[in-house]
């Protein structure tokens, strides 16, 4: 927890404090970034990205912010930003998976993926396939409360976007999930 | 075509939420060396201002170069005077 007199010495331009910021911060923003980007190589470059962010807009926090919440904002947009640069992937087919990626989609698409025994790297190589077909919002709003189980409102505390937004972003994600799931359905064929 | 059951993702999501931590999900510790990510982000915010630094630099020389071939006077034919009397009559 950033104490407030630590955000004081940071804002007074202490370096010790910074540094001891950096320590306590700089977890949570590796683990917002491991959320939001799967593929390990762009992880290292966020990271660096959302605390040079916070290194240059520090000075505009007012000492009643909640700081570990304006840093993960700040690591979600990050993330955000990084997503659109990506090109979306336009759709998954049989042909995009492994062997082991294929058994787990069959698993889920016939009900039968409740027993623990499934492949668990084939299982997130199949959801971050999967999701790199939704828009980059509906990534980050479907990780959020899909995933990491988080309520509305915590997806909205966490991203600073309006309720009825993530909402919807998450209805429109799960609709265009169901559509893949359906042509998948429908055989590798 | 075969029946699928309701909602595959809710299952994959499921699995997701339920899998067990790995080494890589587990909290990252906290950076061993502080003063070395500090001199990684100065390193950054260099890179960031000079890379402007870098654009407004070779702006400036493009503007250099394009101002001094504007200004270029056009190569001109020298100018046809005639020769001299006395340089005629010594060929």
């Amino acid at each position: 927890m950033v104490s407030g007199d630590l955000v004081r010495r940071v804002l007074a331009g202490e370096d010790a404090a910074w540094h001891e910021l950096l320590v306590l911060l700089t977890p949570g923003v590796v683990r917002q970034v491991r959320i939001h980007l799967r593929r390990v190589g762009d992880r290292e470059d966020v990271v660096q990205e959302v605390l040079t962010r916070v290194f240059l807009n520090i000075r505009s926090v007012r000492e009643d912010t909640h700081l570990e919440r304006w840093v993960t904002r700040i690591a979600i947009n990050t993330c955000h930003d990084w997503l659109r640069k990506m090109k979306a992937r336009p759709a998954v087919n049989w042909s995009d998976l492994d062997p082991a990626e294929a058994e787990v989609l069959s698993q889920s698409l016939s009900g039968g993926l409740d027993a623990p025994d499934h492949d668990r790297t084939a299982l997130f190589e199949l959801l971050d396939k999967l999701l790199a077909t939704l828009h980059p919002r509906e990534q980050i709003v479907i990780r959020l409360l899909d995933l990491e189980a988080h309520s509305v409102q915590e997806t909205c505390d966490l991203t600073g976007w309006g309720s009825s937004k993530v909402k919807v972003t998450a209805m429109r994600a799960r609709q265009k999930l169901a559509a893949q799931f359906r042509r998948l359905g429908e055989g590798p064929g | 075509m075969k029946e699928i059951p309701d909602n595959p993702w809710n299952q994959l999501a499921r699995a997701a939420r339920d899998a067990p931590t790995t080494t890589e999900d587990a909290p990252p510790p906290a950076p061993p060396r502080v003063a070395e990510i500090r001199g990684r982000v100065m390193a950054v915010v260099r890179a960031i201002l000079w890379r402007r630094l870098s654009l407004i630099i070779a702006i400036l020389a493009l503007l250099t170069w394009a101002l001094l071939k504007l200004t270029e006077p056009e190569p001109t034919l020298p100018p046809l005077t005639p020769m001299p009397p006395d340089l005629l009559e010594t060929r």
